[in-house]
């Protein structure tokens, strides 16, 4: 409710979307993106192979009918590539929606509660920010088995702490804000306080965490998948790359094969960048008028 | 240092924003000359025009000349030999601004080896040596910026201003935020190196006691253009522009405990589509049309002093 | 005698780690503010102003003394005092570009008051009241839609003042309400609280380190020196005639007017030392010996009580001459 107010006030004149479509950063990440998901959308018709087919000779390099050439069965990589989109996508957005909920959801209450609630919540952080991430991932994975749930619960339990960290020392900051006191002479109560007065001023990090934070969850999958705990059932980005390096791509001089996840991937990264700092720009109402 | 017909504009969603309106200025080798004005009037715009600092979409036209150089066509490598080595400035509210972090003496150092190609080991001598001349107890260069009050940063900050001996320091409200006992503090020893180099200084205030004590020359600022000048005591003992008498009556002083002080009625607005009339017309008691509708002339009074007003003060009935 | 005061500090010490060492913000400091008393507080930046200020609004709780209401302390009633506390106090803080969420617009900032303790008010209501607040404060309605950074300090500071006079208070404290501003807007607004304490019968305290502020806005003054309230008395008599040698000084460095700058062409003041070397909690005895050019022997050992009588107190063992005595 508050980011629909905040997004429809800041500007008291435009709405978020006109601003955010009258923004050149905004319009090409936009563009990449939806191109992504239409990819994601239509892998069936945009792809010239099915992913599994035996199309080809093995490690072919790049040509027109193969611009990332073929694997080590003689399978189209592009084809693979295009398929694995969806879910790539999917681990993406779902990995940063958790990450945000649970990042932020811990980062203002520790903040704005202080003391032994602080406390408690700051130490499961610390630990989980200590414990050495491949040997959890192994751990899951070996009691889950590889799969798409364990992915992405082992994405979002290692993704939330360094997010909850920067909300909380951004809400500790402006908890001691000259704002918020005078909404505590008004006599606000701490759900006004929270929702109103931290919230909206902790949101264009939010923002700009939680959309890094699916760049994070898409390259998270691809080295799980490179260390072979994700299900290589399914085609994402990580299991090509998975598969470049389980076949030895290296010896065959399949280069392509090893870049075009990472072509994909710094697309994504790219789009989402842009979006994230145009969002950063809007929300701001200085964006909107002449300043003092 | 001679400044001619300078403007500086900033465009902005609902038009251009006129911050500087073709201000010509000059400031004689070894003097102190005070810009006043209310907050918003554009004091600090031209401060940093002089550094070279307005920054795109901002837009600087005109002239200024500084020991013999147009200072708006200096290449990036000559401004980067100009900057603090010739003119420097004490930023409003940088004693703020210093990095929490970050001891004070290094942060000396660090603006030092910004401008120099001073070694660190150099650098970190010449912060001590700086920290004796704004008269800060030696040890103060191992204290973090929370350890200091307010009259203490800003002698840091004055520290990091005078460290390469510029010709033109430019100082930007440094007392506003301070009390009035480390007012007179620092105000004393800006006082010191201005009487004890060959170092000229623009001494942006919107408190006109804290000019008259500084100041040879005062000029006053509103809405981005000049409406009076001349020596502080011609314009403050006998201000011709009816705004520079609306600021001087407006201070508030120990000695004006049983009458009442009367604020100027109104604010500046923000610079956007003036027309070209006189700029104080709608807040100025004494306004007739043509103060409306044009621009007003030059008035010049004895020894330099000039107002630009339709009305000035033997005329205003004063 | 007198009646029943309003708001009441009875020997208020807040304590502060800091530099490895605990100082006391304010130490032992009693304050009695009546319904239409017009105070001022004066001291230097670190005499313990603000803590005073947030001490007497609720938002720091002294480690030791309280904060009476009416009679009642606030920190030891229910909600239902905290809240008619809240109504009737009100503060406007230093920093007007600090008080204000970014985030929200005037009207959003002004009416906080109306949805939280004046209670039960549709929408169309608090616009409506929220535009006769801007009026009592000298704004025009349009500014009901601004973001802080749309305003200058002195629109900001007039906003602040509407918000606190929302729910009706009687009595309003400022904390250095003019400190970030130009003399112009300063004048406004040190004239608009004289004038609402005129037409409203409110009551307010200035806190600020220029006496020329205090002397111009207040009957009675408190003069503060690291923590401690040094001299206590009608403002027209410290004016011209200060008892402790500190209130002296804050006088001599009161703004004057510029006639009386030229005239003067700035003889030195007296002061000892130069900034910060002197560290006011180290002493044992008077805080401000070391500093002082009238300190005797007795000072090093013990700081002197706050004495006097109803028409003023100081705390001071070698006082300044009374010359409103010696005139008479
Ligand atoms: N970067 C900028 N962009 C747009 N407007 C600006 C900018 N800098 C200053 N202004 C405008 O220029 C005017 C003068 O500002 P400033 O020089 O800061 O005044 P002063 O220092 O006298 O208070 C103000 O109206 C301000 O809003
Ligand atoms: N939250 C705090 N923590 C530690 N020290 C504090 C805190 N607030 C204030 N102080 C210290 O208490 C003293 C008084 O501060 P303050 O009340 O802000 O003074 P003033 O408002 O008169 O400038 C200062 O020395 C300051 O450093
Ligand atoms: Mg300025
Ligand atoms: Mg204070």
């Amino acid at each position: 409710m508050n980011v629909k107010r905040l997004m429809v006030s800041a500007s008291g004149e435009d709405t978020f979307l006109k601003k955010l479509l009258s923004n050149k950063a905004a319009i090409a990440g936009l563009v990449i993106l939806l191109s992504l998901v239409v990819i994601a959308l239509l892998a069936s018709f945009l792809s010239p192979y099915a992913p599994t087919a035996l199309v080809a000779e093995p490690y072919l390099p790049p040509s027109y009918s193969h611009p990332f050439g073929t694997d080590g069965l003689g399978r189209d990589i592009f084809s693979q590539m295009i398929h694995g989109t969806a879910l790539s996508l999917e681990i993406g957005f779902v990995s940063a929606a958790g990450i945000t909920i649970l990042g932020t959801t811990v980062g203002i209450i520790s903040g704005y509660f202080g003391s032994y609630v602080d406390e408690a919540l700051m130490r499961i952080v610390d630990v989980l920010l200590v414990i050495p991430s491949i040997a959890f991932m192994i751990f899951v994975a070996v009691i889950l088995g590889p799969g798409l749930e364990s992915v992405l619960i082992v994405i979002i339990v290692f993704g939330w702490p360094p997010m909850a960290r920067m909300i909380r020392s951004q809400t500790l900051t402006l908890r001691e804000r000259e704002f918020v006191e005078s909404a505590v002479v008004s006599g606000a109560p701490k759900w006004y306080i929270l929702g109103s007065m931290i919230f909206p001023n902790v949101i264009s990090l939010i923002i700009a965490n939680g959309i890094l934070a699916v760049i994070y969850g898409v390259i998270a999958d691809a080295s799980l998948a490179f260390l072979g705990l994700a299900s290589t059932k399914n085609y994402s980005w990580g299991t090509v790359l998975y598969n470049a390096q389980n076949e030895g791509a290296v010896f065959h001089g399949g280069i392509a094969w090893i870049l075009a996840p990472g072509i994909f991937i710094a697309l994504t990264g790219i789009a989402i960048t842009l979006i994230a700092r145009a969002i950063d720009d809007i929300t701001d109402p200085r964006y909107s008028a002449v300043g003092r | 240092m001679e400044i001619s017909n300078l403007s500086v504009k900033f465009p902005s969603l609902k038009g251009e924003v006129t911050a500087v309106d073709g201000i010509s200025l000059s400031i004689d080798q070894g003097k102190v000359l005070g810009l006043a004005g209310e907050s918003g009037c554009g004091k600090t715009t031209t401060g940093l025009t002089l550094l070279r600092m307005i920054r795109p979409p901002g837009v600087v036209e005109g002239d200024i000349e500084f020991a013999g150089r147009n200072l708006l066509s200096l290449s990036d490598e000559e401004l980067r030999r100009f900057r603090w080595k010739e003119v420097s400035m004490i930023f409003q509210g940088a004693m703020n601004s210093l990095n929490p972090v970050k001891m004070v003496g290094s942060q000396i150092a660090d603006s030092i080896m910004d401008h120099t190609k001073k070694t660190r080991l150099e650098a970190l001598k010449m912060s001590a040596e700086l920290i004796r001349r704004v008269r800060l107890p030696p040890d103060s260069i191992h204290k973090y910026p929370h350890q200091l009050s307010g009259g203490q940063k800003q002698r840091i900050v004055i520290a990091m201003a005078i460290a390469l001996q510029p010709k033109l320091i430019i100082a930007d409200e440094p007392t506003t935020a301070l009390d009035v006992v480390s007012q007179e503090r620092i105000l004393d020893l800006l006082k010191d190196i201005v009487s004890g180099g060959s170092s000229t200084v623009l001494f942006i205030s919107h408190d006109l006691s804290v000019l008259a004590k500084m100041c040879d020359t005062i000029a006053i600022m509103y809405l981005g253009k000049i409406v009076e000048m001349g020596s502080t005591r011609d314009v403050l003992a006998s201000p011709a522009h009816p705004y520079t008498s609306a600021l001087i009556d407006s201070n508030i002083t120990i000695e004006s405990m049983n009458s009442t002080v009367e604020s100027i009625k109104g604010y500046p607005p923000v610079p956007i589509n003036l027309p070209t009339n006189c700029r104080f017309s709608d807040r100025c008691p004494f306004a007739t049309q043509e103060c409306f509708d044009s621009e007003p002339p030059q008035v010049d009074l004895k020894n330099g002093h000039v107002a630009f007003c339709y009305h000035p003060r033997k005329e205003n009935g004063r | 005698m007198e009646d029943e005061a309003l708001l009441e500090l009875r020997n208020a010490t807040v304590t502060f780690e800091s530099r490895n060492r605990r100082i006391n913000a304010l130490d032992n400091v009693s304050i009695r503010i009546g319904r239409e008393d017009r105070l001022a507080v004066v001291g230097e930046s670190g005499a313990g102003k603000t803590t005073l200020v947030r001490c007497l609004i609720g938002l720091t709780r002294p480690s030791n003394g309280s904060v009476i209401f009416k009679g009642r302390d606030i920190h030891r009633s229910g909600r239902k005092t905290l809240k008619e506390f809240r109504m009737s106090v009100q503060i406007i803080f230093q920093d007007p570009y600090g008080a204000m969420n970014p985030k929200h617009n005037m009207l959003q900032y002004i009416t906080m008051p109306l949805k939280f303790l004046t209670g039960d008010m549709t929408r169309m209501e608090m616009e409506t009241r929220a535009e006769e607040l801007l009026g009592y404060v000298g704004l025009k309605e349009d500014v009901l839609w601004k973001y802080p950074h749309q305003l200058s300090g002195g629109q900001k500071q007039r906003v602040a003042i509407g918000r606190a006079l929302a729910s009706d208070p009687e009595f309003i404290i400022a904390d250095e309400p003019t400190s970030m501003l130009d003399a112009s807007a300063a004048a406004g607004i040190l004239n608009l609280l004289k004038k609402l304490a005129d037409t409203r019968k409110m009551g307010y305290a200035i806190v600020t380190h220029n006496m020329g502020v205090a002397a111009y806005s207040s009957r009675d003054i408190y003069v503060m020196y690291s923590g401690k309230v040094i001299e206590q008395t009608e403002t027209a008599a410290l004016v011209s005639s200060p008892r402790h040698p500190y209130s002296k000084v804050l006088l001599d460095h009161a703004p004057r007017t510029l006639s009386s700058v030229f005239a003067e062409n700035s003889k030195g003041v007296n002061l000892k030392g130069d900034s910060g070397e002197h560290d006011p909690w180290a002493e044992k005895g008077c805080r401000y010996m070391q500093l002082c050019t009238r300190a005797v022997e007795r000072c090093a050992s013990e700081f002197p009580p706050l004495a006097g009588n109803e028409s003023g107190r100081y705390a001071c063992f070698n006082p300044l001459e009374n010359e409103l005595k010696r005139g008479q």
